[in-house]
């Protein structure tokens, strides 16, 4: 496999509207097949955390038993179509975006500015609701489930890692891990299963670094320790689909890299599947797939650019954004 | 569960929340310590009204009375037999006390009651309220040797001593007589002295001195004999000055009393009479009106008396219901078993009734009045939520975007709206309570600090504020109050709820 860095991303450069970019075949990472962690993995001396660690710790997420078939996508979104009112004046953000999303898969959403991305984010994440389209999880519909469906999905099959981090100001460092956990149980149930939970959220913490500041409010932490407690939050629960809306927004390249990297393992670690949302190229090529947002639309992607595919730039795959 | 770790944190970053239910506490405390006093006076004043009242009054409606009490007492027992206890004959009549005090003649209008002393006691807690400690074991209108309280026996806190009612009985009677016989001497006049008994001065022309049925004996001497035992009203006999008592005529000095007879019209009648006890059941209404009399005696005196078969007439039974039985009931059954153009049967509540209503419709009032009080704190709690939602918007929608479901949120408010609650109501309690106990300190120190008596013992005849604290009432208040907080949080939990998480979480 290719490193990820070497990759050349001009798609939705900030200079055009349209995506173009010139993408090896072999630059696209498959489904099914993890990427290994780049040599430039690296973390504060402090803190430092690598791959080995991580595979070495006890940490050890269930395998999520998926009824899907092999190649079918785990998540499938078809002609997403969302706008916004204001002041009566209706502003459509999505209009028609088709995405599929394989198990296990790290893709990164780009796209300018207003393009929409967070909002697709948001309606996957089940925040929103679309105002046309599907979403398909699992061949099962999700987007017009009842309330506290919705609200199930976003605290178990979901995790969720924003750009300002979000975490509640009057909580600790571990309680902020353990919020997801006890918004999904009862006091009852919690309190049973509560050494079980805090030793998960714990580890987790450990893993990201934070194990010395697990009784920490969050403005004593730095802007990296932050975000990297809120995706030991967005875990805790075991998602199957982790959901990141710039994730590195907020943060200098190298603390930004150093969280990526986090994702990439934790990826493979827990078996997950990562959705991010960001406008910074760099970032984006060190994850497998990428796909463009544009005015609205699924503009592009790096594997439908290659050559014999952009012959055929009205084929199913091209239109569906599905990397094959 | 996060629920209530999220509102335990809010209630212990947030002081200003903590800042808006201080009128919560202010509200709870005042009523606590209002309704306690005010309960504390109710209480005090219905055992002082019973004590003279009996559960159940049954009067003739005219100031004759009806003859031979004994048969009426009969019939009564016949209708409702099984829920008396006791009952006495009492013969009450309006009248006028005179009494020399130094050189002058001190005279008031009173209501002389004609008592059996045998029974009086059975029926209320008449004798209780009576100085000498004999007198209040058995009741005796004989002039006692001495050994009157000087220490006010029904004062639970301290009070100043009376000194004067050492000196009261037989030896001040003595003492006076001595006094006056040697002034006799000494001026060669009748001067008429304290504790002089009035008929035995000649100078003296008493218009009334004719009818006298209880003529003086031929050798009476005030030294070793009395006249007809009377116990006065302890109001009519002292004054009091900040706390004190000063005595215008003590047990053992003679008084007169004028009454009218029976007969239409009524001739005047006018007797002397020994002091030899002082009611005082601190109700200054009864206490500067009330003289008891044996009731034998009255009837004499005023010719109740039937010569034909020597039996009395009475103008009212007191009545003593059995604990448990229904005053109410058994008035209504009497009520309807006596013809009403003679007989009026009252309870003692209805007697008091415009007394004890105006004293339970103050309470009420104070009640509303403070109660809007603690409404206006659930406004200002209000107000105060919904700023702590529009502060907590973005936390909102983390919360939303963590799963967690819209009623979740809420009860996040409501939860901690009603741990607002809890804290002021319960500081309220507290602070109520405290007040509540050490009411009289604090009116001591306001007293001293505003120079004013904040509790004047001179017009209640009270030495302390008296509280009764009303677990029922405290309840209620406490209730009222975590409702009212609880209510305030429902429109701010109910705007949280409804947050879209995507625009909470743009919320900047």
């Amino acid at each position: 496999m290719n490193k990820p860095e070497t990759a050349t991303h001009q798609c939705c450069s900030a200079f055009k509207t349209d995506c173009d970019a010139s993408q090896s075949a072999e630059n696209a990472f498959l489904p099914g097949h993890p990427a290994i962690a780049p040599p430039h993995f690296q973390l504060g001396e402090q803190h430092r955390v690598t791959a080995e660690a991580i595979s070495h710790s006890k940490l050890r997420a269930v395998p999520e038993e998926t009824s899907i078939k092999s190649g079918e996508p785990l998540l499938s979104v078809r002609g997403l179509v969302k706008s916004y009112r204001k002041a009566s004046v209706e502003i459509p953000v999505l209009k028609g975006v088709d995405l599929d999303v394989q198990s296990g898969e790290f893709l990164a959403i780009v796209g300018q500015s207003g393009s929409g991305k967070s909002t697709l984010l948001h309606l996957i994440g089940q925040l929103d609701q679309p105002d046309d389209g599907t979403i398909v999880l699992k061949n099962e519909r999700i987007d017009n489930l009842p309330t506290h469906l919705r609200d199930r999905l976003r605290n178990r099959t979901f995790g969720m890692v924003f750009q300002f981090y979000h975490l509640l100001p009057e909580l600790t460092t571990l309680e902020n891990v353990l919020m997801p956990v006890m918004i999904g149980r009862s006091l009852w149930q919690y309190w049973r299963e509560r050494t079980e939970h805090r030793r998960r959220a714990m580890e987790l913490l450990e893993l990201m670094g934070l194990g010395h500041r697990l009784k920490h409010r969050p403005h004593e932490l730095s802007g990296g320790e932050l975000q990297r407690a809120a995706i030991a939050r967005a875990l805790v629960n075991r998602p199957q689909i982790l959901l990141a809306d710039e994730p590195t927004g907020n943060l200098d390249p190298a603390t930004g890299q150093e969280i990526l990297n986090l994702l990439r393992t934790l990826r493979q670690q827990e078996h997950l599947t990562i959705v991010m949302v960001t406008h910074d190229h760099s970032i984006a090529a060190l994850a497998d797939r990428i796909v463009c947002l544009a005015a609205g639309r699924i503009r592009s992607e790096e594997a439908s650019l290659l050559p014999d595919r952009a012959a055929a730039p009205a084929s199913r795959q091209m239109a569906t954004g599905v990397v094959r | 569960m996060y629920r209530w770790l999220l509102c335990w944190r809010y209630l212990k970053t947030r002081y200003i929340a903590l800042a808006s239910i201080i009128s919560v506490t202010l509200g709870v405390a005042t009523m606590i310590v209002v309704n306690s006093v005010m309960l504390g006076f109710t209480h005090e004043m219905q055992n002082r009204l019973h004590g003279i009242l009996s559960d159940l009054i049954f009067q003739s409606r005219s100031l004759e009375g009806f003859p031979d009490a004994d048969w009426h007492m009969e019939q009564i027992r016949r209708v409702a037999g099984e829920s008396i206890e006791a009952m006495t004959p009492t013969v009450v009549v309006p009248g006028m006390l005179n009494y020399q005090v130094g050189e002058t003649w001190m005279t008031r209008p009173v209501q002389v009651i004609g008592v059996d002393e045998r029974t009086q006691a059975r029926v209320s807690d008449f004798s209780k309220y009576l100085q000498h400690p004999e007198n209040r074991r058995q009741l005796s209108f004989e002039l006692r040797e001495g050994g009157y309280d000087v220490i006010d026996h029904q004062a639970d806190g301290p009070s100043l001593p009376r000194d004067e009612m050492s000196l009261a009985g037989w030896e001040h009677r003595r003492r006076a007589a001595r006094l006056r016989k040697m002034l006799e001497q000494l001026n060669g006049t009748s001067e008429a002295q304290p504790g002089q008994s009035l008929s035995e001065a000649p100078a003296f022309t008493n218009p009334f001195e004719r009818s006298e049925i209880n003529e003086p004996l031929v050798q009476f001497d005030p030294e070793k004999s009395q006249y007809t035992g009377a116990i006065l009203g302890i109001g009519l006999a002292s004054f009091r000055r900040e706390g004190q008592d000063h005595f215008l005529l003590l047990p053992g000095d003679d008084v007169k009393l004028t009454l009218p007879t029976v007969g239409t019209p009524p001739r005047i009648v006018s007797d002397n009479f020994t002091v030899v006890d002082f009611y005082e059941s601190k109700m200054s209404e009864y206490d500067s009106n009330f003289v008891f009399v044996p009731i034998r005696v009255l009837q004499q005196l005023r010719g109740m008396i039937d010569p034909s078969t020597g039996k009395g007439y009475v103008n009212a039974i007191s009545i003593k219901l059995k604990p448990g039985a229904d005053m109410n009931e058994v008035r209504d059954r009497l009520r309807a078993a006596f013809a009403p153009q003679y007989y009026a049967i009252e309870t003692w509540r209805d007697s008091q009734g415009p007394l004890l209503a105006a004293v339970n419709m103050e309470t009420a009032i104070l009640n509303v009045l403070l109660f809007l009080i603690i409404c206006v704190a659930g406004f200002g709690i209000l107000a105060i939520f919904f700023m702590i939602v529009v502060e907590k918007t973005r936390d909102v929608g983390i919360l939303k975007a963590l799963g967690a479901s819209g009623s979740g949120v809420m009860s996040i408010f409501l939860g901690y709206g009603l741990l607002l609650g809890i804290v002021g109501a319960g500081m309220g309690l507290v602070l109520g309570l405290l007040f509540v106990k050490h009411i009289n300190e604090i009116a001591d120190l306001l007293g001293r600090i505003t120079g004013h008596r904040v509790f004047d013992p001179d017009i209640y005849y009270f030495y302390k504020i008296p509280t009764i604290i009303d677990p029922l009432t405290v309840g209620w208040i406490m209730f009222g109050a975590l409702l009212i907080a609880v209510l305030a949080s429902v429109l701010p939990a109910l705007r949280a709820a409804r947050l879209h998480p995507v625009e909470a979480l743009r919320y900047e």
